[in-house]
């Protein structure tokens, strides 16, 4: 079941500024990066999904609902956090949460409930209940996540969560939001701009550039196929390079590089024996870390 | 201090509530050639014009804009706190700060006042007008810049001041008059060129020495109190 | 209770319970804004300025009520508390509509609100609403005061509570429409900017500056110019609806304006709840 699918998507602002231009992806349950340099449109895509302005061409639903006309199914069961501050700082975060919780139609107890509660499973226990305008830069954005999973949502929105946190306070977010995709069953798109972040924690990729889809997979299947082995001799590299593809290896030269596909287990092992055989200095042999950025500008068509 | 009084200067032109100075003495020079143009005798026209608007509300509401703003809107966003660490003694910040509000202040609401004199009577009322106007921008400035160190909220402040005080307080209890700027500039603009339009309610010397002791006092005390400053959070 | 002094980490609970409409959210953001009104829920200097006005309002009713009910030839009615009161109720204004409206913009708060089923009519609704209770209460109560001193210190009995009765409920009507048109202008206003500050000045200067025009215009050898003198400031407007539905002369004379009067107030109001559509409308997509 996909929980979003957008079908030739696109937003033009006035003004003639593209922000979006044909994006049509399908997008499964679970956790989601919706990566791209700022600017790529994924506010855009956000905003549309929310049902806060309507796209110019193509459709969009979430959960099967179409958030232009029923805008109101879908927000009750979206959350959203903004990449903005966005919280006064005069109220405590419980209150503040609580208030929010009513806003999203929850009955006064409940919200009450629910705020407290959210607000344990962000990580803020008895400072709660002191004004936001104290709190450090990683209580606020707990906060901000907190006010999006207050009346339990199926679907969070969170925009550059870890904006403006340390290392620290990042792993902290990201494995807060892989909690909350794991444990808690709801589904999460984080937004951001650094792919090397939410590669961690996600199951599925969305990458946008300049409105338009560049790749959208899942993380599993974007890597496997990836797995490289670089070899670096002192000299005879060509040499190397053939007997190589002799035994029957996929082999690319990069300077003075080979880069081999792994793609058996004893690939390692073969390598060693033929540069054994020919009697080459070995430089290097060592797996390559795949990064999923490579693949994107590997791969400039979308299969999705 | 040049520097800071630049920059201060920038801060208040340079943004959009530097419009807000505008309309008010437009609307004081508009009614008053609304009425020349209806040949309406000055006697009527002039002390709802130039005391009920251009003294009771032009004057001190272009004085809290501008005399809050100087180093209040700093205080709230924050930003004061580059000026703070600069190797300035704090005397130096305030009195730069506080002249160039009330220069002006004394700009926008003199040149008004001053084409209302002349619609009203003669180039003397005019000047008389004009130089009241000046000493009230310096009295109210230096009450308003005072209050945005005190308090966090001084505009509210200031318009208790201005609202409840002169308005309210001033119009029933005599005695809260000798507090009241508005008083002392209506007097002075009096004694200067005598007319039926205006009539001040304190003496002369009230007037002039009550001004200087709103000025000195509050440029005092805010310098000691800017000495003190500490830079509080956001929580209020 | 079998093991006591154990906390269980009882995991992440679905919400099962109701979840009430868009309705049941403006009702919500109407109260909140009320409580905020009056500093009801904020800290303790939030309260210091709403409560100062409240106070001095239910003061002066008071000692009316005292006055009256020992010199009953005096003739202060429910209608004259609300026009003595008016540079309180622009004061109240001015702390009201920035505390309801500037305060979201500044923390920048509406993008939570708006990614809720809340629409920038349902705010615009609660806001109004709020604002229009709060200076509602902040007149008609001091006019019930007076009332209830007039009722017990009435000398025919309930034939007199009647006569009173007749008189407040009219007045509750005419501190509807100083409401009404104080609420709609002042959150106008503070729906501009984020600074709380600028907001108050703003509403101040906007009430403040129109009503010696109205003086001056009132003074312009055209009979008819001096009767819709009173449309030039808020508070004549007022005035002047006031003096043509309650058949008594409230300020200036309007002459046989009336009609203009009414008409004037009700496109005002009309006016701003149109223009702060419009505003968050824009606001809601950003």
């Amino acid at each position: 079941m996909n929980i979003i699918a957008t079908q030739a998507l696109t937003k033009t602002y006035g003004g003639g500024v593209t922000a979006l231009s044909d994006l049509t992806v399908q997008v499964e349950p679970g956790v989601i990066g919706l990566v791209g340099a700022n600017g790529a449109g994924k506010s855009t895509f956000i905003k549309i999904m929310l049902g806060l302005i309507a796209p110019t061409a193509g459709s969009v639903r979430v959960f099967d609902i179409d958030p232009v006309t029923d805008t109101d199914k879908v927000r009750a069961r979206v959350g959203y956090m903004p990449e903005n501050d966005c919280l006064p700082p005069d109220v405590s975060a419980a209150e503040f949460v609580t208030h929010l919780g009513r806003m999203s139609g929850l009955p006064r107890t409940a919200a009450r409930e629910r705020a407290s509660e959210t607000l344990r499973h962000v990580g803020l226990y008895e400072e709660r209940y002191r004004q936001i305008g104290g709190y450090s830069t990683g209580m606020k954005q707990r906060v901000k996540l907190a006010q999006a999973l207050v009346h339990d949502p199926d679907l969070l929105l969170l925009d550059e969560p870890t904006n403006g946190l340390d290392p620290g306070g990042r792993d902290a977010m990201l494995a807060l939001i892989h909690r909350i995709g794991t444990e808690f069953g709801i589904s999460v798109v984080v937004c951001s701009h650094l792919l090397g972040e939410v590669e961690r924690i996600c199951d599925s990729l969305i990458a946008i550039q300049g409105g338009r889809l560049l790749r959208a997979d899942r993380i599993s299947s974007m890597t496997t196929a990836s797995d490289l082995l670089a070899v670096e001799v002192s000299e005879g590299t060509d040499q190397l390079a053939a007997r190589l593809a002799e035994l029957g290896l996929t082999v690319t030269r990069d300077d003075r590089l080979l880069l081999v596909a792994m793609d058996s287990e004893d690939a390692h092992d073969r390598i060693l024996r033929a540069v054994t055989d020919l009697e080459l200095n070995l430089h290097r042999l060592d797996q390559r870390r795949h990064r999923v950025a490579e693949l994107f500008t590997a791969k400039e068509t979308a299969d999705v | 201090m040049s520097t800071v009084a630049m920059i201060t200067a920038r801060g208040l032109f340079g943004r959009r509530r530097a419009l807000m100075l505008v309309p008010l003495p437009l609307l004081l020079i508009g009614l008053a050639a609304l009425c020349k143009s209806f040949d309406v005798e000055p006697t009527n026209w002039g002390q709802p014009v130039i005391e009920g608007l251009g003294f009771a509300v032009v004057l001190p509401v272009i004085a809290l804009i501008v005399g809050t703003g100087v180093l209040g809107s700093e205080i709230d966003d924050g930003t004061l706190v580059h000026i703070l660490t600069k190797p300035l003694p704090r005397r130096d910040i305030i009195l730069a700060k506080y002249l160039v509000a009330a220069v002006v202040t004394a700009i926008t609401t003199m040149i008004p006042l001053y084409v209302v004199g002349l619609l009203a009577g003669s180039a003397e009322l005019a000047a008389a007008l004009a130089v009241a106007a000046i000493v009230g921008s310096f009295a109210y400035t230096a009450l308003f810049v005072l209050l945005s160190l005190l308090t966090r909220r001084p505009v509210l402040l200031g318009l208790v001041y201005i609202l409840i005080w002169e308005g309210l307080l001033g119009r029933w209890v005599s005695g809260t008059r000798v507090l009241s700027i508005e008083q002392y500039v209506i007097t002075i603009a009096d004694k200067i060129e005598p007319t039926t339009i205006l009539t001040g309610q304190v003496s002369v010397t009230t007037a002039a020495v009550m001004s200087a002791v709103f000025v000195i006092v509050s440029t005092i005390v805010a310098i000691n109190r800017l000495g003190s400053f500490s830079l509080a959070g956001e929580t209020s | 209770m079998s093991e006591t002094g154990v906390i269980h980490d009882i995991g992440y609970q679905r919400y099962t319970g109701p979840r009430l409409g868009r309705g049941a959210g403006i009702g919500a953001l109407y109260v909140h804004g009320l409580r905020a009104a009056f500093g009801l829920g904020r800290s303790a200097k939030a309260k210091i300025f709403p409560w100062l006005v409240a106070g001095i309002a239910l003061l002066v009713a008071v000692i009316i009520a005292a006055i009256k009910s020992q010199f009953p030839e005096i003739t202060f009615s429910y209608v004259d508390l609300d026009n003595q009161l008016s540079f309180m109720i622009i004061f109240f204004s001015a702390i009201l509509a920035p505390t309801l409206v500037s305060r979201d913009l500044r923390s920048n708060t509406l993008p939570l609100y708006f990614s809720r089923p809340l629409r920038a009519a349902d705010y615009v609704a609660a806001k109004f609403l709020a604002m229009v209770t709060a200076v509602w209460l902040l007149l008609g109560v001091p006019q019930f005061i007076m009332f209830l001193g007039a009722a017990f210190t009435t000398k025919t009995g309930m034939k007199g509570v009647w006569h009173e009765v007749q008189d407040l409920v009219p007045a509750w009507g005419y501190s509807l429409l100083w409401a009404l048109l104080f609420a709609g202008i002042g959150l106008l206003i503070a729906s501009l900017t984020g600074k709380q500050a600028f907001a108050a000045g703003g509403i101040v200067a906007v009430f403040l500056m129109t009503t010696p025009v109205v003086a001056v215009l009132a003074q312009l050898p055209s009979s008819a110019a001096n009767h819709m003198a009173g449309l030039a400031s808020p508070i004549t407007l007022i005035n002047g609806v006031g003096s043509y539905l309650l058949g008594s002369k409230i300020g200036l004379d309007i002459g046989r304006y009336g009609p203009i009067f009414v008409i004037e107030a009700f496109c005002l109001i009309a006016a701003c709840l149109l223009l702060l559509l419009a505003r968050y409308r824009k606001v809601s997509a950003l």
